[in-house]
């Protein structure tokens, strides 16, 4: 009895453990919530109001999230949009202190986010 | 000492300190004599891991994982029972305290731990 | 006239001393779920540690107890070892939290390796916990924590509908998803009833020899503190409620809690936040790695104390010594700090009733507190709570797991 307990619990804990969306609903306004932050990163290099540490490892961070996302991606819409997003933060993190990529950057993931926007209708 | 104490609650799982006002254990269980004659009077405190045998359940399994010993403090040791038990003599007389003598060698290689 | 600068130095180092890596994650998600719809739990969650800190306080002024010694003399051997190992799970969780936490913090300012940092961050508590006297701790970790008042600059500059923000601290029906809405009011209880805290409040009274007459100390203490706390976790809500939420962004890494200072106040925000951050969170890492020691000596009988010499309480020194290598450990592995936190403090209110019923016994028994017994006044809070925390300890982990941690 107890033993059943335990392994209930324990596959519990196994499909919650991803936090992953499902749903692309779900999925693409997590996507927008990715490009959205990251757009914000990239105005803050052009505009000077941050640190190139900051930007390398957060950009980096947002893109991984982006990649996982790319990787359980519920349509192929989805999947092609959250390779655009990681690719463009990929390149925010590789060059964190290039103002002329991050304006670019900045624009592309501003027309990510309204992708992701309509997508999630 | 002629107060009254429970011994269920005013005895059992406090803590133990010794003259010198060192930590040396709780009392994990105790001794009881003359049950039988209708005049139980405490005999001994028991100290370690052994003496949670008695302790229900998770007691056992505690015991046999922990595999310590277990040291018998007679009663007449006691100074007095208030929120901790303190004893007559140091802790080292009465061979309390051994758990924390064994691991101070292994801290005291570190330096800067006195 | 030394008595009030000594309170006053009291409340700068409990400001940054109240707020860890839970409160981040759960106040920032939150308000960027809900908005401000949820201040009213933040205060419901402060005024319960206030109670339950309050009561620890008395019991180890009165009754010379810290909450393990009144654990095992309450519940005895075997119910009291089950409470014990839940604690200390979920006291380790956190901890390994704290250190990951630290490390990105550390990450985020510097840019070098994570792996270097996790290294760092355990070596560096390691060694300020080691060397310097505990006073020092206290008031490094605190006044450095004060840098996270740049959430509250940073909430006001960010202009929020202010008659929004006072609705907030009335609870109204839940909007959308009613289960997230559920899962996240046991989040943010979670988050600010964090146990760890009171063990080593509790534990501190004691060493510091309190008696009745610290009465008064004590509930200042617990109010001024734990108060601070709540005004900053109130800050990190209103913060991601008018940036967060209009923007549409989930937050899901702690970059993103420091984007919330760095959007209204530039640079100099974004440095605060994340120097606040890392003080805030490495002081919390040092009072749960202590606070899980202090449970394991004060159950087993072991010598503790923080101001005592390390080879006077050895047991009890390896015991944080372990605890802080083990977490390094589960850091290493790469583990999501982020998503460790949120089940920890999921797992720590589910334990919570395992500590708190005992000081509540404790608090009421005569023979312990004499005529510093719970009142009426205490008994109707300390009751009413435990309620609280049971309900609470029942749904959280059936809420995490429908509402996937909250993501719906």
């Amino acid at each position: 009895m107890r033993r059943a307990a335990l392994l209930v619990l324990a596959l519990a804990l196994a499909l919650t453990g991803c936090g992953q969306p499902k749903e692309p609903a779900k999925q693409a306004e997590t996507l927008g919530s990715i490009s959205t932050e990251g757009r914000i990163v990239a105005d803050n290099v052009v505009s000077g109001r941050t640190t190139e540490p900051f930007v390398r490892v957060h950009s980096a961070a947002l893109a991984e999230q982006a990649r996982s996302l790319e990787q359980a991606a519920a349509t192929p819409r989805l999947r092609s949009l959250a390779e655009r997003i990681s690719g463009q933060l990929e390149d925010l993190s590789d060059h964190a202190d290039d103002k002329g990529l991050a304006n670019r950057v900045a624009a592309r993931l501003e027309r990510a986010s309204r992708t992701a926007e309509e997508l999630a209708r | 000492m002629s107060k009254e104490i429970d011994l269920g609650l005013g005895v059992l799982d406090h803590q133990l300190v010794d003259s010198e006002g060192r930590r040396c254990g709780k009392v994990d269980d105790l001794e009881l004599e003359g049950v039988a004659d209708g005049r139980p009077a405490v005999a001994a405190i028991l100290v370690g891991a052994s003496a949670w045998r008695g302790r229900g359940v998770l007691g056992r399994l505690a015991a046999r994982l922990a595999r310590g010993r277990m040291t018998r403090v007679p009663w007449q040791e006691v100074a007095d029972v208030e929120a901790t038990l303190k004893l007559r003599r140091k802790a080292s007389e009465l061979r309390l305290g051994r758990g924390d003598d064994r691991a101070r060698r292994i801290v005291e290689w570190i330096p800067g731990a006195r | 006239m030394k008595n009030l600068l000594q309170v006053a130095l009291g409340i700068l180092a409990a400001i940054g001393g109240f707020v860890d890596i839970g409160d981040l994650v759960f106040n920032v998600q939150a308000g960027a779920a809900f908005g401000y719809r949820l201040l009213w739990v933040v205060v419901i969650g402060v005024v319960g540690i206030i109670v339950y800190s309050e009561m620890c306080g008395r019991v180890a002024a009165v009754a010379g107890r810290p909450v393990f010694d009144a654990v095992r003399e309450r519940l005895g051997f075997s119910v009291g070892l089950s409470a014990l190992i839940a604690s200390e799970i979920v006291n380790f969780m956190t901890l390994a939290a704290e250190v990951g936490g630290l490390a990105i913090g550390l990450q985020l300012l510097s840019g070098l390796p994570f792996h270097l940092l996790a290294l760092v961050a355990a070596l560096a508590l390691g060694l300020v916990i080691w060397v310097l006297p505990f006073e020092w701790i206290e008031r490094l970790f605190g006044y450095m924590g004060l840098c996270l008042l740049v959430f509250a600059v940073a909430a006001i500059k960010l202009h929020p509908d202010w008659s929004a923000v006072a609705d907030g601290f009335v609870p109204s029906s839940p909007p959308g998803d009613r289960l997230v809405y559920a899962y996240f009011v046991i989040g943010l209880l979670g988050a600010a009833m964090t146990p760890y805290e009171v063990y080593f409040y509790s534990s501190g009274a004691v060493e510091e020899g309190w008696t009745p007459k610290d009465l008064g100390l004590n509930r200042a203490n617990a109010l001024i503190g734990y108060g601070l706390g709540g005004f900053l976790s109130l800050s990190l809500m209103i913060m991601a409620g008018a940036l967060f939420l209009p923007n549409g962004i989930e937050p899901e890494l702690l970059g993103t809690v420091a984007l919330g200072a760095q959007v209204p106040l530039g640079t100099i925000g974004l440095l605060l936040a994340l120097l606040g951050i890392c003080f805030a969170v490495g002081g919390a890492a040092i009072d749960t790695c202590f606070s899980g020691a202090y449970n394991l000596a004060q159950f087993f009988g072991w010598e503790w104390g923080k101001n005592r010499t390390h080879a006077e309480a050895p047991r009890f020194t390896l015991a944080w010594l372990v605890l802080i290598v083990l977490a390094l450990g589960v850091t290493m592995t790469g583990i999501d700090p982020v998503m460790l936190t949120e089940y920890a403090v999921i797992f720590s209110v589910v334990a919570l009733p395992l500590t708190y019923l005992p000081i509540l016994l404790v608090a009421n028994d005569r023979a312990y507190m004499g005529r510093y017994v719970n009142g009426r006044v205490a008994n109707a809070f300390g009751v009413v709570y435990l309620l609280v925390i049971l309900v609470v300890a029942v749904t959280a982990i059936p809420l995490m797991l429908l509402t996937n941690q909250g993501q719906g």
